[in-house]
């Protein structure tokens, strides 16, 4: 009788740990829920829909333009996904595309000797790893992301850390990428600090800044399927499938960071530094988003 | 002594070239408020705003509303629109350009002045 109930206690216990291990993201994975369901909802026919979602797109435009309906994964191409004149320009940019070269130069520096004789593959080993970045290190209590993982395998090895954000960096990351592509994002909360961190990258998402007053919420959850000027603006889900990427406008690949850093000063708001704590819980917010997706980095940009 | 005649020459000399001046500075205004529309620096407003009346503007974005017909509202509810769009519509993607001093009154005056001027109802 007594060992019956020790083990019902015992297996309460137990489920009781499961639930709240499994509590950490159950925030995160509402939010994530009802994202997807938005804008699956929202590309699911544009025209049909037009009253609640693009009420001040001309209908002409609506017919001739826009790609519909967009499943999951079609979210992986950004800006491009529902927009069929970038989308067009892009598949003939991409004949020859403009990262290819900065990859090879990234697969070169991944393989070159440190001075000690080992290379990137004594961290990596398995260089298919974008899928899992950025994680929350649970014993170093703080987001690492992949270009952290890049510039402390340098440091370990006795390599001075590269300038983040682009250059060097940004290809190795790219090889890291195409190493990866076809992977799903995996991002995971593993402890209460993680979902701490997720809520503070959630809470910039929506928070209007700057003397514009505007979020990014506004320009890639709301107005996502709509033109500002003549750029199409990207949908938040998928938004760091393609990472990093070759803009023509930086004539080179910039990361994750990068882009995040320069649309949070388009805003109107000061410039946050690559790596720094918001701009990290930031980009783990938005991946977590695209839990799921498939990579497919990187790709070219305007 | 000035004779009434002249007087009244004068007067009507002076009131004609009110309404000249006036005339003149109201289109200079409103040269000046379409400049601040299509100027990234200043409205931007084009990023958002087709305007009726005006297809020269290029790449106007799709987010806001085609502006027409707007010589149908008073001036002041097209300023406070600009000054806080929050005000009428409290979640608007609009931002408050007036508000947070990104544009001068001034220049609000002369976007107003622009808007009357080139999307007149028919
Ligand atoms: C005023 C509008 C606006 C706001 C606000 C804004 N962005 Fe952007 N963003 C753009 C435009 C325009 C582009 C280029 C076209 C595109 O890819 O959407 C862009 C591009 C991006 C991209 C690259 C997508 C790709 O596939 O290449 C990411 C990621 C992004 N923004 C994230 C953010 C985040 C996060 C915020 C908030 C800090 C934000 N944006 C705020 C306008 C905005
Ligand atoms: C980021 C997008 C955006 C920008 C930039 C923007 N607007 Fe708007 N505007 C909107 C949206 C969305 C609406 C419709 C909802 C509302 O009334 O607030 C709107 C509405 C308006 C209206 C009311 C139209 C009507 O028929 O009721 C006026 C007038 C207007 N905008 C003028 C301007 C001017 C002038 C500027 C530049 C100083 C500007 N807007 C900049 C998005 C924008």
């Amino acid at each position: 009788m007594l060992k019956k109930l020790i083990k019902i206690v015992a297996i309460s216990m137990i489920s009781t740990t499961i639930v709240f291990a499994a509590n950490f993201n159950a925030q995160a994975e509402k939010d994530r829920k009802a994202f997807v369901d938005y804008f699956l909802k929202k590309f699911e026919n544009p025209v049909a829909n037009r009253d609640k979602y693009f009420p001040y797109v001309p209908l002409k435009e609506l017919k001739k333009d826009y790609i519909y309906p967009l499943k999951f994964q079609d979210f992986q191409d950004g800006p491009l996904s529902w927009y069929r004149p970038s989308k067009e320009q892009f598949a003939e940019i991409n004949d020859f595309p403009p990262y290819e070269i900065p990859v090879d130069d990234g697969e070169e520096l991944f393989n070159k000797p440190f001075a000690n004789g080992k290379t990137y593959a004594s961290c990596f080993p398995n260089p298919a790893i974008k899928q899992n970045y950025p994680y929350y290190d649970v014993h170093r209590d703080e987001i690492v992301t992949i270009g952290m993982a890049v510039n402390e395998c340098r440091v370990i090895n006795g390599e001075k850390p590269l300038k983040y954000g682009k250059g060097d960096l940004a290809k190795v990351v790219a090889y890291l990428a195409v190493k990866s592509r076809g992977k799903k994002i995996d991002i995971k909360i593993p402890n209460e600090n993680a979902a701490k961190a997720y809520e503070a990258g959630k809470k910039l998402f929506y928070k209007q800044r700057g003397y514009l007053a505007i979020s990014c919420n506004e320009c890639h959850v709301k107005s996502a399927g709509k033109r500002i000027r003549a750029e199409a603006l990207s949908p938040a889900l998928g938004a760091t499938t393609q990472m990093p990427v070759y803009r023509i406008k930086w004539g080179g690949l910039g990361t994750l960071q990068r882009r995040l850093a320069g649309c949070v000063k388009d805003t109107g708001s000061e410039k946050p530094k690559m790596q720094s704590k918001p701009l990290k819980e930031l980009a783990y917010f938005l991946t977590y988003m695209s839990n799921g997706m498939k990579l497919f980095g990187p790709d070219t940009r305007k | 002594m000035i004779s009434v005649k002249k007087l009244l020459a004068i007067a009507i000399m002076s009131a004609i070239s009110t309404t000249v001046v006036n005339a003149a500075s109201n289109e200079a205004l409103v040269k000046e408020g379409r400049k601040v529309f299509v100027t990234k620096k200043q409205g931007n407003c084009l990023a958002c705003h087709a305007v009726q009346g005006d297809p020269s503007i290029p790449q106007t974005g799709d987010i806001g509303p085609k502006l027409a017909n707007l010589d149908a509202y008073p001036k002041a509810y097209l300023f406070e629109k600009i000054w806080d769009p929050n005000k009428t519509v409290p979640n608007t993607l609009m931002p408050p350009m007036g508000r947070s001093h990104k544009i001068t009154k001034h220049q609000i005056d002369a976007l107003v002045a622009y808007l009357q001027a080139t999307t007149k109802s028919k």
